[in-house]
């Protein structure tokens, strides 16, 4: 299953992509709605991205944002015959290590008394006490492991993918993701507790 | 660490990362133990509840803002767009050519000096090219362009053309002055060599 989606992803430019193609010649000799409609197709997965590696909206904004100027800097220098999304997807990864090394204050992003709060029997609140739980135990995992099972377990991408993403090996990709798997369930147990 | 390999290829089984062969070995160990079962149970659990995050999307309102913000950043600093660079290289590059033709449209020459014609007394002249008279004695000044071929260059070794008309002094035999002549005759360079030093031309 895996080999296919790969298989897919590193075919040749359907006719979709070829109109996606000229999109970017537009935004590259400096048509900016061209850009902006490039920004739309692809805003949503930067942002998601970008919240679920900083665990934090503000600056997963901060981020997205520097992730587009800097796309549209560089546009130039990106080769049109490859898939622009992991293009995008390394630069959102990589903004986010800048600006995750910058921030001064990783723990506050944690809320133990939310956390622990004892269940509610409200469905959303429930829900939102999850969110929290799973929110706190990606960020509690090393930055590369985070990255990882972000980008294989949540966003979907395949492992070949997630490996050209972050710029390793898939067998290296492998390892991070069933630490990281591992990890996640041993936090879901202990603030289950 | 056996038990580690085992929980690492659990982890990567419940979500089908196996290669087909790891796969059929693992299926058959589960089957024989109750606590690897538990594992893949509790790790297919965690992995359902991560995978809800999937749903959790960002609000429209905070994907207009990032939005307005970089398409308001880009306007303003035009700087970036990739045109303006080549608009920059091409119009430097103009700048270097014009510059040059300049240059070499005043400068002389030195494979263009065409006649050197001493002025001391008893000493033959050297006459340069056929094509091109050599001067008389300059005693008096010459019209500039007199005897000279038109649109051509010449040098023109003249001491006492330059004592008399520069109100250069130099020592008897001591030094020589070299008159260059151009196309433009409002244009007339002298060149001073001094041969104490048994500097030449």
């Amino acid at each position: 299953m895996e080999m296919r989606a790969t298989a897919l992803w590193m075919s040749p430019i359907d006719p979709e992509s070829e109109e996606f193609v000229i999109l970017l010649e537009r935004a590259i000799a400096g048509d900016v709605s061209a850009f902006e409609r490039i920004i739309m197709r692809y805003e949503r997965r930067v942002l998601s991205l970008a919240w679920r590696l900083l665990g934090r909206l503000e600056d997963a904004q901060d981020a997205s944002q520097d992730v587009f100027l800097r796309a549209f800097r560089y546009l130039h220098r990106f080769d049109s015959r490859r898939p622009f999304e992991p293009w995008l997807m390394k630069m959102t990864v990589n903004v986010c290590h800048d600006i995750g090394k910058k921030r001064r204050h990783p723990e506050t992003l944690l809320d133990p008394d939310t956390l622990r709060a004892p269940r509610n029997p409200d469905d959303e609140l429930r829900s939102a006490e999850q969110k929290n739980m799973l929110y706190g135990a990606l960020q509690e995992l090393p930055e590369k492991e985070r990255a990882a099972i972000v980008l294989r377990d949540i966003e979907g991408f395949a492992t070949a993918e997630v490996a050209e993403i972050l710029g390793s090996s898939e067998a290296t990709v492998r390892s991070q993701v069933c630490t990281a798997r591992l990890k996640i369930r041993k936090a879901i147990e202990r603030r289950r507790l | 660490m056996k038990r580690d390999c085992r929980e690492q290829d659990i982890a990567l089984y419940v979500e089908g990362d196996l290669a087909p062969a790891n796969r059929r070995e693992i299926e058959v160990h589960l089957r024989s133990c109750s606590e690897c079962r538990e594992l893949a149970a509790s790790l297919e659990e965690s992995q359902a509840m991560l995978k809800t995050l999937r749903n959790d999307t960002v609000s429209p309102v905070a994907l207009s803002s990032v939005r307005t913000n970089v398409l308001e950043e880009i306007n303003a600093s035009a700087g970036w767009r990739p045109w303006r660079r080549w608009v920059y290289a091409v119009a430097g590059a103009a700048f270097v050519v014009v510059m040059v033709f300049v240059v070499l449209d005043r400068a002389p020459y030195p494979s263009l000096v065409q006649e050197i014609v001493p002025k001391a007394p008893g000493v033959p002249a050297v006459q340069g090219p056929p094509e091109f008279k050599p001067l008389k004695q300059i005693g008096a000044p010459q019209p500039l362009h007199a005897g000279v071929a038109p649109k051509k260059k010449r040098a023109v070794i003249d001491r006492a053309y330059s004592e008399e008309n520069t109100g250069i002094a130099s020592p008897p035999e001591a030094s020589l002055v070299v008159k260059l002549l151009t196309d433009d005759p409002n244009v007339v360079i002298y060149w001073l060599v001094d041969k104490k030093d048994g500097g030449t031309l």
